[in-house]
């Protein structure tokens, strides 16, 4: 019985996968995009690792889909999309279709050429998560024992608003969509958003000793603030800009503080004073969850916003 | 009891496949869009169940963030596609 | 096989084919408005009776609130998105389907 779902759910990845390339339909291809999304999460559930199905429910059939949406809605409102129909480019196609092969052969001779003895981390995770202020052991992994991984991350998230930047920059154009003056919506919107924003401080602080962490409450946060935007309750352009920055600057400046604090200290860099470590890490995760929640929705408004040289201001606030 | 469970999601699992055939058909967005929906609907309901199979209560979690997250795709689909596509392409 | 046990099948089983119901419908239904009422029965009907099976798995007062807030916001969920597309369906004049005869799917892209 097990065999058997698991073989379904395996041919239903592949088949959605597929299909989302291949479609002729950009709309079907988005649409089959989030279905990826989320059986990719089932698949993760199936293989025991709830952290990255979490992270992958709220990235991938949440937020993505949304920004691949507005896309859309903005390709069309443009008009650089005549009709919603693409052709497959085939040297595009063939070149994707080759790396993919190629990481699919190289994770495979991974697998099958594992070192013996074979090096047992999650014994050594085990050993010294006593250490670690924190008793789930991916949250001790990612921001303890490897925390410079966790810096990294939210220098990608920066990357990735640099380049929404200089998107923004030949676009002078406003945002004219207006939102969706719906009633039952905004009536709704006042059950949803603080529902929201419970589950993300409650991922935030399962991170602690259960799946959970800074990155899927801060995908939480940022998809509270999506809604709250798509349905017309914006902010103006000025103090949009000032909370990407502020959220740009929290998520650095907290780690960074943290992690000189300790050099300065005279201990390892990234290294946590002893007995504090648990302290600290919910007040970093605090910060990378406002951060990153802060960053994903500038990365969706960024394009869309008018920049700040000819702003006009002027939505109703916040 | 797991046989239970596994046969459930199977079913659950067939029914998948049935909607996806409306979101490959379409014709109208708005029904890929629905299809889609159900999707994310059965994903919720498959997830609940795999927490017991499992178990992993941890999937209960993914569930609820599936939950809140489902209506997202709708507000985006209908505030920003829809509004701007014409009537006459709309297929 | 206790009675609890018997139910707690009965419940499960039926709530996924409540599932395929809806899909069937979603695929057999002529227009948009009517695929809409498809939907939202799987979802309403389909999740209660799955989440009502799944609370004496084990009865924990924790996760049975869990469980019902699931089951609550997937009905707010399917109720905003359903009501949001005939909404929009009919600002946009989506034409229903004819009554008698053939249906409009055809029309694929």
């Amino acid at each position: 019985m097990n065999l058997l779902i698991d073989l379904t759910l395996l041919t239903g990845i592949l088949a959605i996968a597929a299909t989302s390339l291949l479609s002729r339909s950009l709309f079907q291809s988005v649409i089959f995009f989030i279905l990826l999304g989320l059986t990719l999460a089932l698949g993760w559930i199936r293989l025991g690792a709830p952290d990255i199905a979490l992270a992958e429910a709220a990235i991938g059939a949440g937020i993505t889909g949304v920004l691949l949406l507005d896309t859309l809605g903005h390709l069309k409102k443009t008009g650089k999309l005549d009709k919603d129909e693409h052709r497959p480019s085939y040297p595009r196609l063939l070149l994707a279709i080759l790396s993919s092969v190629t990481l699919v052969v190289l994770l495979l001779w991974a697998v099958f050429h594992q070192p013996t003895p074979a090096i047992q981390l999650h014994l050594l995770v085990e050993e010294a998560l006593p250490d670690s202020g924190v008793s789930h052991q991916i949250t001790a992994v990612l921001l303890n024992f490897r925390s410079y991984d966790t810096l990294l991350e939210v220098g990608v998230l920066v990357l990735a608003v640099l380049v929404g930047l200089a998107l923004q920059t030949d676009q002078h154009q406003q945002d004219s969509l207006p939102g969706l003056p719906n009633p039952l919506l905004h009536a709704c919107l006042t059950l949803l958003v603080p529902a929201m924003l419970i589950t993300s401080m409650y991922l935030l602080w399962a991170g602690s000793d259960r799946p959970g962490g800074a990155f899927q409450a801060g995908a939480m946060l940022a998809a509270a603030f999506i809604l709250l935007h798509l349905s017309g309750i914006k902010l103006s352009a000025q103090l949009s800009h000032r909370m990407m920055q502020f959220g740009l600057l929290l998520g650095f400046t907290v780690f960074l503080v943290v992690a000189t604090s300790s050099v300065i200290g005279g201990r390892p860099l990234l290294a946590y004073p002893d007995g504090g470590a648990g302290l600290l890490i919910l007040l970093i995760e605090l910060a990378l969850t406002l951060s990153i929640g802060l960053i994903l929705l500038s990365l969706f408004t960024i394009a869309n916003s008018p920049p700040l040289s000819s702003r006009s201001g002027g939505s109703n606030g916040h | 009891m797991s046989y239970i469970y596994g046969f459930t999601l199977f079913i659950l699992l067939v029914s998948l496949i049935v909607g996806v055939m409306r979101i490959i058909q379409g014709p109208r967005q708005a029904d890929r869009l629905l299809a889609a929906q159900l999707f994310g609907t059965t994903g919720v309901a498959i997830l609940v169940i795999l927490a017991e199979l499992q178990p992993l209560p941890a999937a209960r979690d993914t569930a609820l963030v599936l939950a809140l997250l489902a209506m997202l795709a709708a507000v985006a689909f209908v505030s920003r596609v829809w509004k701007t596509t014409s009537t006459n392409e709309d297929h | 096989m206790t009675a609890l046990v018997i139910l707690q099948s009965l419940l499960l089983i039926s709530g996924a084919l409540m599932f395929v119901v809806g899909s069937i419908g979603l695929l057999r239904f002529p227009d948009t408005y009517t695929r809409i009422h498809a939907l939202t029965k799987a979802d309403n009907v389909g999740l209660g009776l799955i989440i009502i099976g799944l609370i004496p798995a084990n009865f924990s007062l924790l996760v049975t609130l869990k469980l019902l807030l699931i089951w609550l916001l997937v009905m707010l969920a399917s109720a905003l998105s359903g009501h949001l597309v005939a909404w929009e369906a009919r600002a946009k004049q989506v034409p229903l389907a004819p009554s008698e005869g053939e249906s409009n799917d055809e029309l694929t892209d």
